[in-house]
């Protein structure tokens, strides 16, 4: 369970270039690893078709250099050092996720199967107690320098542990339903996710906290905040911050997590406009039903173009993926509304098709002008 | 985890166990609002499998019967447009693309329930709790409770049977809070054995308190008899 499955031996100094690399940010240990082994390739390349000519010292020094680098980055973060590796990983992550939230089921199913057992206080104490327990493992891992995936996996469990104790004492005393336990269940998330340096408690936490501000918004207005979905506006302003806090935020350094808030800030605000291009009445806008509905799908379409221009102009390769998917969806979606009905099926298809004839087109001319522009 | 981490986190849980802790204790602080004993017909047992040894009660309620004389007029809901007015709701004169263009926002409100047969019945509702129990006095007959109300457009059905009459808002309860009442121990230790059968195979009582913040507890569980038993008898 510890760094090697995965951990390595310390090395006895760090190099210059591990040295400016936080011992958090294992996203940038693994970017530097990819960028030296592309290096070591295009200089075997070189190398062997004469373009460059190296003497052995000189080689040798690089090379020397160039492994010293990678085995120090290999042993200080939890890095895939081959591709294999890197299947690995993937699997590894996709059974931690899926463990942990089998763990959180056993852990809700078993509380529920005996609860009816204990006294309140009993209640009170041991739905308290388990997510307090659950942090203290996760300072253990931490201390053992435990590898990622279990971390992550102990992470889910404490998140749903810390759900199940608000979620079952509003049940036990009757509790009003409110919004409130979304904002302990978001910071929580939060400080889970910057504690472990982990995307799926950020992820978690930044789309409850706002789904909270948009119910808190709309109890605001006298509305009861359960049907905050008939008026996913309240979304925009959380979902628009989110993905702004990397560009505002005051510690430029660490960017580890920048494509996540991006990711789930741009997620919600589609989201949200998603709702309001089908149901204008959902909308806080006194505007009149067939301008307000237009507005709405205009809005969404000029929102997910802008989502893909940035993601070009600033090569986030997140932003492109989340817009592109967005903006064929509600093409579509817009083509089935349209013309589904009085249309002949095999004339619709053909538009379809057509329609993704015309994106390649335009997502290869998008490429080219990436290509320039580098 | 850093430690500074943990402590944040940590923190976290525990100042929210102690809101939740305070605001049960607010609750039920001092005398309660109103103290109510329900039977069986009013408040049944909430079916649930062995995956889960809680016993809940379900409040069972209501919209008021039809007052109706002719079959063509489909149930009318108490809470007319006035009403909704007076519950802060503002709404548009309804024309035919209403329901397109305009969707109210349910609200919370208090919504009166009368006994009513087997179930409870709802009679009103309001923004002021006090206000309400004045004009409903009757603690025997009429529980007040929260409620949320969603204004919804009525299209009265003409003398043939078709849409196309007048269109007017009215008002819908669609959840009563708390719909569902957890029993603890050791009230719930008399009820556990019909857990399964619904609670149809017992007769029994529960006295039920409403705190500050309208939310109730139950402070005691009186078993009758078996259903069974009474036929035989």
């Amino acid at each position: 369970m510890s760094r090697n499955d995965t951990k390595a031996a310390e090395p006895s100094a760090i190099t210059p270039a591990v040295a400016g690399i936080a011992v958090e940010d294992r996203k940038a240990a693994q970017a530097r690893l990819e960028r030296i082994q592309a290096f070591q390739l295009q200089l075997r390349e070189l190398l062997q078709t004469g373009v460059l000519d190296l003497s052995e010292d000189q080689r040798s020094r690089v090379d020397n250099y160039l492994e010293t680098v990678r085995a120090d980055l290999a042993a200080r973060f939890d890095v895939d050092i081959s591709e294999t590796e890197k299947r690995f990983s993937l699997g590894m992550r996709i059974a931690s996720t899926l463990g942990g939230l089998a763990f959180c089921l056993a852990l809700v199913l078993f509380f529920y199967r005996f609860w009816g057992q204990l006294y309140t206080g009993t209640q009170v104490i041991l739905l308290a107690a388990a997510p307090l327990l659950g942090l203290a493992l996760l300072g253990i891992l931490g201390k053992c320098r435990a590898a990622r995936y279990y971390v992550s996996l102990a992470a889910i469990v404490v998140l749903g542990s810390f759900i199940l104790n608000l979620t079952a004492i509003g049940f036990t005393f009757n509790i009003t339903p409110t919004p409130n336990a979304m904002l302990a269940w978001g910071a929580f998330a939060l400080v889970v996710a910057y504690g472990c340096r982990l995307d799926l408690p950020l992820a978690a936490g930044l789309a409850v906290l706002t789904v909270f501000f948009s119910a808190t918004s709309l109890s605001w207005t006298g509305g009861y905040w359960e049907s905050l979905m008939e008026r996913p506006e309240g979304l925009l302003p959380g979902g628009l911050l989110a993905a702004a806090i990397p560009a505002i935020r005051r510690n430029p350094g660490n960017m580890e997590f920048d494509p996540i808030y991006r990711l789930v800030g741009m997620s919600m605000v589609l989201f949200a406009l998603t709702i309001l291009m089908h149901r204008s009445a959902f909308s806080y806008l006194p505007l009149p039903h067939p301008a307000l509905s237009i507005f709405y799908q205009l809005v969404a379409f000029l929102t997910a173009a802008a989502v893909i221009g940035w993601g070009v102009s600033q090569a986030r390769q997140e932003l492109f993926h989340l817009g592109s998917a967005a903006f064929v969806l509600f093409l579509f979606d817009r083509f089935f509304i349209w013309w589904w009905d009085w249309m002949p099926r095999y004339l619709f298809f053909l538009v379809i098709g057509l329609a993704a004839l015309s994106l390649l087109f335009l997502f290869r001319r998008l490429r080219m002008l990436g290509r320039r522009s580098v | 985890m850093k430690p500074r981490y943990l402590i944040a986190a940590a923190l976290i849980v525990v100042l929210s166990n102690l809101a939740a802790w305070l605001g049960v204790s607010y609750n039920r602080s001092g005398e309660s609002l109103e103290t109510v004993i329900l039977t069986e017909k009013e408040l049944e047992i909430a079916p649930s499998d062995q995956d889960d040894s809680s016993v809940t009660l379900r409040l069972n309620w209501r919209t008021r019967p039809t007052n109706s004389t002719t079959a063509t007029v489909p149930e009318r809901s108490v809470i007319d447009r006035t009403k909704l007015q007076q519950l802060g709701f503002e709404l548009p004169e309804p024309t035919e693309d209403t329901q397109e263009r305009f969707r109210p926002i349910p609200r919370l409100v208090f919504v009166v329930l009368e006994r009513f047969q087997a179930s409870f019945s709802i009679v009103d509702a309001g923004q002021n709790f006090e206000d309400l129990r004045s004009r409903y006095a009757d603690r025997g007959k009429f529980l007040i409770v929260q409620g949320v109300v969603r204004p919804v457009l009525r299209n009265e059905k003409g003398t043939d049977g078709t849409p196309g009459g007048k269109l007017d808002w009215e008002g819908f309860v669609v959840q009563v809070i708390p719909f569902m009442i957890h029993v603890p121990r050791p009230y719930s230790e008399s009820l556990a054995p019909f857990k399964s059968k619904n609670g149809s195979a017992v007769h029994y009582r529960v006295t039920l308190c409403f705190g500050k913040s309208m939310e109730p507890w139950v402070t005691a569980v009186e078993v009758l008899g078996r259903k069974d038993e009474t036929l035989t008898r």
